[in-house]
């Protein structure tokens, strides 16, 4: 038959310790969830990463028997670069060339190696000289060997985010006020991430590791200070570079998320409503199948958070970039 | 959203999807002819079959029209037959001349050979048919005879008794020996006397 667009996706995170795949069903807008499944990653070093995630995913290709062939799919963080660029009017260079300027002195990479996207993080006014960009950079040789491992399963990659834009538009659906400035921490057992977002739109994100975090509730408890210091930095920082310092509410995700000691600490460190929603429940009840609802503990449920922004991205939802 | 995918993947998909967009038509198309193909060939055999049959059918009467044409040759030849019997049966001067003769052969004459050439009238029209005394003949007769004697008498009774009349001519005679004593061997020419004008 013809090719259309499918209505059947894999939304795919590719996450530090996991590979979180749920089987969604867009259709006029609505999503619904036909399966979710994941698998663990083998230890390796950093190098090899692009290699695991892919044989976690085959290995959930083979045993869950996804018979969808479109994904869209979200990269670790640890692959990615983010750097927040100013870009000038006066300069007779496109934005593309003055970004790959500027992101070419602080690569760890061969600069031509490099693929990017950006979008705006403040107003770009023809008054003002230079208006600032969030660019989002990572190796396109690593990009290539996902496409290519997917391509290898069968799969066509239709969309390659990071997870915290992916997050961006299930924080829009979720935050009390989807206008406001929000926090997002999303923790996993040795890394996480503290990202800012406003109006689906990600404004700045900072990845931090969690070197001696372990399995169990409990360890996260000893790097709860760690978590705080990251997320004071990242404020910090906005204060000082961005001038913004109103953020509404802190939304967790994630390793821990659950746990009230967790979300105490940070509510009272940062003085702001503090809540650890599931990305499910920005679903609709039609979209949760029964057998999908019951298996979906809270612990178990939050992990999926950038599976399930990846998801909302494609039934509509448009983010930045 | 980021979109790290780069551009060139991206159209390397599209043309694909293209290319596999095109191949489906191509095979919808494909599938079509063949059908077509299909449908005309068997459509073609068909005809064929049709054509053999009726081919077989011509065959078959054609040997029939065969055989009435050569019923009707045979027919024709038959009756071209049975006409030139009829006009044999029809030959009265023929008859007449037969008669004559054999009436005017004794005891004493024997008939060797007899040739007679009776040619019918020009005209083809039923009265001349019917009326042969106006075509000319020519009867040759050999035989032989006892004597002189009984050659004139023969000669005589040919050239008196025959009806039509015709002139008695001796062509030749001569004796010679038969058996145990001797014979005269004779040829006599006997024709239509000529008509002569009033």
């Amino acid at each position: 038959m013809l090719q259309k667009k499918p209505d059947n996706t894999l939304a795919i995170d590719l996450g530090p310790e996991a590979v979180r795949v749920i089987d969604v069903k867009i259709r006029k807008g609505q999503t619904s969830i036909n399966s979710f499944a994941s698998q663990s990653i083998e230890a390796g070093t950093p190098e090899t990463l692009p290699e695991r995630h892919l044989s976690a995913l085959a290995s959930l290709l083979t045993t869950q028997r996804f018979k969808t062939h479109q994904c869209i799919a979200a990269m670790p963080t640890s692959l990615v670069v983010t750097r927040t660029v100013a870009l000038d009017h006066n300069k007779p260079q496109t934005a593309e060339e003055q970004i790959r300027w500027t992101l070419q002195n602080c690569l760890p990479f061969d600069a031509k190696d490099l693929v990017f996207d950006f979008w705006p993080i403040s107003e770009n006014l023809p008054t003002a000289r230079t208006w600032e960009v969030l660019v989002v950079a990572t190796q396109a040789s690593v990009v290539h060997r996902y496409l290519r491992g997917m391509e290898k399963m069968k799969l066509t990659c239709a969309h390659l985010d990071v997870a915290p834009c992916a997050m961006a538009s299930l924080i829009a659906l979720t935050a009390a006020n989807p206008d406001a400035m929000i926090g997002t921490v999303a923790l996993s057992e040795n890394v996480g991430f503290f990202a800012i977002t406003e109006r689906q739109r990600v404004l700045f994100w900072r990845p931090f590791d969690l070197p001696s975090a372990g399995k169990g509730g409990q360890n996260i408890h000893a790097h709860l200070d760690r978590v705080g210091d990251e997320i004071s930095k990242c404020v910090s920082h906005m204060v000082g570079s961005m001038h913004i310092d109103n953020m509404s509410e802190l939304l967790v995700y994630g390793h821990g998320s659950e746990d009230v000691v967790v979300t105490e600490y940070l509510k009272n460190r940062f003085h702001l409503p503090v809540r650890s929603p599931s990305p499910f429940e920005t679903l609709p009840p039609a979209g949760m199948p029964a057998d999908v609802q019951n298996a979906l503990q809270h612990s178990v449920a939050t992990g999926y958070c950038t599976a399930v922004g990846l998801a909302i991205q494609q039934s509509g939802v448009i983010g930045h970039g | 959203m980021a979109e790290l995918i780069p551009l060139q993947y991206r159209l390397r998909v599209a043309q694909r999807q293209q290319f596999s967009n095109w191949l489906f038509i191509g095979a919808i198309i494909l599938m079509f002819a063949g059908a077509a193909l299909a449908y005309t060939f068997a459509w073609e055999r068909q005809r064929c079959s049709e054509y053999e049959t009726l081919h077989d059918e011509f065959k078959t009467k054609s040997v029939i029209i065969g055989r009435s044409q050569q019923l009707r040759a045979a027919r024709n030849t038959l009756a071209s037959r049975m006409q030139k019997i009829q006009q044999l049966m029809d030959d009265k001067v023929l008859l007449s001349l037969l008669r004559n003769i054999s009436e005017s052969f004794s005891g004493n004459d024997s008939l060797e050979y007899i040739q007679i050439d009776a040619r019918g009238s020009s005209s083809k029209d039923a009265s001349s048919k019917t009326d042969t005394t106006d075509g000319p003949y020519v009867v040759r007769i050999t035989g032989i005879t006892n004597n002189s004697s009984t050659l004139a008498e023969l000669m005589t009774r040919l050239g008196k008794n025959s009806t039509p009349a015709m002139n008695v001519v001796l062509e030749t005679s001569r004796r010679e020996a038969y058996l145990d004593g001797q014979v005269m061997r004779f040829q006599i020419v006997c024709e239509k006397p000529e008509n002569k004008g009033t």
